[in-house]
């Protein structure tokens, strides 16, 4: 890593009665835009609520920040820096997106009312949920209610934004906007999203952390992932039924990774294809590109 | 009457824009009347007044239209002192919803109703601890914040916010327990027996959650109390009256009390556990 | 672009960029309008305020017959009375508009306007003392009651009435 990491976890474990979500974890990350992809029940989703000092670990150093975010104080430091989407943030009905933010913009400690509602406004500005800000909750679509949850991890501009699925649900025009935005906002933040979509990966992330089954199993540039499936993905008009990893491409044609089929053509390998590389099966069990 | 086909010259609708009143009387209102029925004109209008008037206007209605509507709960806390961010807060836990106040009014109703039915003040000092607990368990289970999981990650979420909600549902609930009380059949210092121990379960509920499961901390303690009340009378020859007695009301009260006690001061130890997720689960 | 009843029905539904656009259009007119009846320029700024945070909160009780900008002057007059009412200073338009009367010329442009708005109204107002034109315009004009003419003008409602008479009279043998 060329910049010194702003995040550190070293032997990191977390488990939930008899499963282990986390298995003597190791990572650092910059700032940036960091990314974290596995498939579902990967542990993503709990080492991202650790770093956002929602969950404790049960073993490990972390140090996030600058600071130990297992003290009171080191918890406090962080909150006052951090922007959190969680996965599933909890929306109360009655709420709009108005209500929404600025009660979270309330639990951000911005007591004056007038600076609070223009923070308010600027960071529903820049989802573009202008419009629709006064709308109840229930009344927008999925898309929307997500473009809500980055909408309050904006707010202050912090030093620390942690996203859960940040573009689950989004369209790509709405991904491409995202997109724009981090690289307008985030300049200079340590960013930490998880996703299922290596595209966003590869277009967004300057260091990639791979996490199978609790454990990291590539840490790099998504250049270097790709990198993993060199010289093993060949494109063949037909499906080879010994293939273990194939699929039809848009064009008709039939991707493989691993073993050349008959008369198959060798072509660059993308993100996608070194994270199948580490992942095999366990890749197919989640949507890799919705 | 009105020739459509006519529209208001860029001079007039200049003058009109930036100093209407001093327009010749008659001819200003013939314009007003014109613009109410044609768009093209009001465009017209609109550009030929000063962008900023228009700008400067809008961030003035912005600042009124998006006030987020108080609610009744919210506005009598900022009465009552509290800064309107703390109000917010405070007035988003879910037991001081009108449903939580009725509910809490039925039950102490109901009770007394028994109580003055059989003549005697048992059945609301054994239903009234258990209403606090009942409103703690309710405010305070896991996703019981309006905002859920993004609410944890903030600098103002643990035990301030804990506390403040605490002290608020609380007062609600031994405020309407208290103005139920006033209509037991006799009015004597044991019509105020339930207040320490309904103390000692709200708020030994809330430390045992930075243990357990909140949900099974009520239960336990819910349960443990009905089971205790069970045992005094059984210890007591099963005999009502003689639950009565100094002996085991003093005995429940100094426990009550030690209880509540001990509470307070393991929900201050391990504050940092109510600071997480994993508290109230 | 949405035409004004779409703007209004998008408004019901909670839609601020509807009611950026709609304010964005119709401020400059309802200011100007409310202007030439109040020379406070404060309280004509309050009414305008007030008048679109109506439109805000009660977009959904609009009729949906008729022209949005009709509804909207509705609004607007009866708050700059509500305004008037609790400042509780009472606003003659009509002084400040006659001050700035005596250099005012006609140009032909405006007797264009004015024959074809009115037609031969226009000469007959022109015609009437400014006590009487003030009533015919909040009355005739501006839809007022005589209640809340009388409020705006600063003179009790039977003071209305009997001009309002005395204009009709005289405007009867004008265009006779």
């Amino acid at each position: 890593m060329t910049t010194t990491p702003t995040i550190s976890l070293v032997g990191v474990s977390k488990g939930f009665g008899s499963t282990i979500a986390l298995d003597h974890v190791d990572a650092a990350f910059a700032p940036g835009i960091n990314g974290l992809l596995g498939p579902n029940g990967a542990g993503k989703t709990t080492m991202l609520r650790i770093l956002a000092t929602v969950l404790p670990a049960d073993q490990g150093r972390l140090d996030v920040l600058g600071v130990d975010p297992t003290t009171g104080d080191g918890r406090l430091s962080v909150r006052r820096r951090l922007g959190y989407l969680p996965q599933e943030p909890g929306f109360h009905r009655q709420f709009s997106a108005f209500d929404f933010v600025d009660y979270v913009a309330i639990l951000k400690e911005w007591a004056d009312r007038k600076t609070r509602h223009d923070e308010v406004r600027r960071v529903l500005g820049l989802v573009d949920l202008d419009s629709v800000m006064h709308k109840r909750i229930g009344q927008l679509s999925g898309g929307m209610r997500r473009r809500v949850g980055i909408a309050q991890a904006l707010i202050g501009r912090p030093d620390l934004l942690v996203l859960d699925e940040p573009t689950a649900g989004l369209d790509p025009e709405q991904r491409l906007r995202f997109r724009e935005l981090l690289g307008t906002e985030a300049s200079g933040a340590t960013v930490l999203l998880s996703t299922h979509q290596t595209d966003d990966v590869a277009a967004l992330c300057h260091n990639v952390v791979v996490l199978l089954s609790g454990q990291v199993r590539y840490t790099g540039t998504p250049a270097g992932l790709a990198a993993l499936a060199e010289g093993r993905v060949w494109l063949a008009a037909d499906r080879d039924l010994r293939a273990e990893l194939a699929w039809i491409t848009g064009e008709g044609r039939v991707r493989h990774i691993g073993d050349p089929p008959a008369g198959a053509q060798l072509v660059e390998p993308t993100v996608e294809d070194g994270y199948l590389v580490l992942a095999g099966h366990q890749a197919h069990a989640a949507p890799l590109a919705s | 009457m009105t020739d459509r086909t006519w529209h208001a010259s860029t001079e007039q609708l200049h003058g009109f824009a930036n100093h209407s009143e001093l327009m010749e009387q008659t001819t200003a209102a013939s314009l007003e009347a014109h613009l109410v029925g044609c768009d093209a004109c009001r465009r017209g209008l609109a550009e030929a007044a000063d962008p900023v008037t228009i700008a400067s206007s809008w961030e003035a209605l912005t600042d009124r239209i998006d006030q987020p509507r108080r609610s009744m709960v919210e506005r009598a806390l900022v009465r009552l002192g509290a800064r309107s961010g703390w109000a917010r807060l405070v007035a988003a836990t879910p037991g001081l919803r009108a449903s939580g106040f009725a509910g809490i009014a039925l039950v102490a109703a109901a009770a007394v109703a028994m109580a003055r039915g059989i003549g005697a003040e048992g059945p609301f000092l054994v239903a009234a601890p258990l209403v606090p607990l009942a409103a703690v368990a309710v405010s305070f289970r896991p996703g019981a914040d309006p905002i859920g999981e993004a609410s944890v990650a903030t600098p103002m979420h643990g035990m301030g916010l804990v506390l403040r909600r605490a002290v608020a549902i609380l007062t609600v609930s031994f405020a309407l327990l208290g103005v139920a009380a006033l209509a037991l059949p006799d009015l004597d210092l044991e019509a105020a027996a339930w207040v320490l121990p309904a103390l000692a379960l709200s708020v030994g509920a809330i430390a045992l959650s930075t243990w357990i499961r909140l949900e099974t901390a009520v239960a336990v303690l819910g349960g443990g109390w009905l089971m205790t009340l069970t045992a005094i009378w059984w210890l007591a020859g099963r005999d009502v009256v003689a639950v009565h007695s100094q002996s085991f009301v003093l005995a429940t009260q100094l426990t009550a009390l030690a209880v509540g006690v001990v509470a307070m001061a393991v929900v201050g130890a391990r504050r940092d556990r109510l600071a997480t997720l994993e508290a109230f689960r | 672009m949405p035409t004004d009843q779409e703007l209004v029905v998008a408004v019901a539904d909670g839609d601020r960029g509807a009611l950026r656009e709609l304010h964005d259009r119709h401020v400059v007119w309802v200011t100007a309008r409310l202007r030439r009846r109040c020379s406070d320029a404060d309280a004509v700024a309050d009414a305008v305020q007030d008048t679109f945070a109506a439109v805000w909160k009660g977009a959904a009780r609009w009729d949906g017959r008729g022209d949005p900008a009709a509804w909207i002057w509705g609004i607007a007059i009866r708050r700059l009375i509500g305004t008037l009412r609790s400042r509780n200073r009472w606003s003659r338009a009509l002084a400040a508009a006659e001050r700035a009367q005596s250099e005012v010329v006609v140009a032909a442009e405006d007797q264009v306007l004015v024959g074809i708005e009115h037609g031969d109204l226009a000469g007959a107002l022109r015609s009437l003392s400014p006590e009487l034109r003030a009533v015919v315009q909040a009355t005739v004009l501006d839809g007022l009651t005589t209640r809340e003419a009388g409020r705006l003008l600063g003179i009790p409602a039977g003071t209305v009435k009997t001009r309002m008479m005395r204009a009709r009279a005289e405007l009867r043998g004008v265009l006779a």
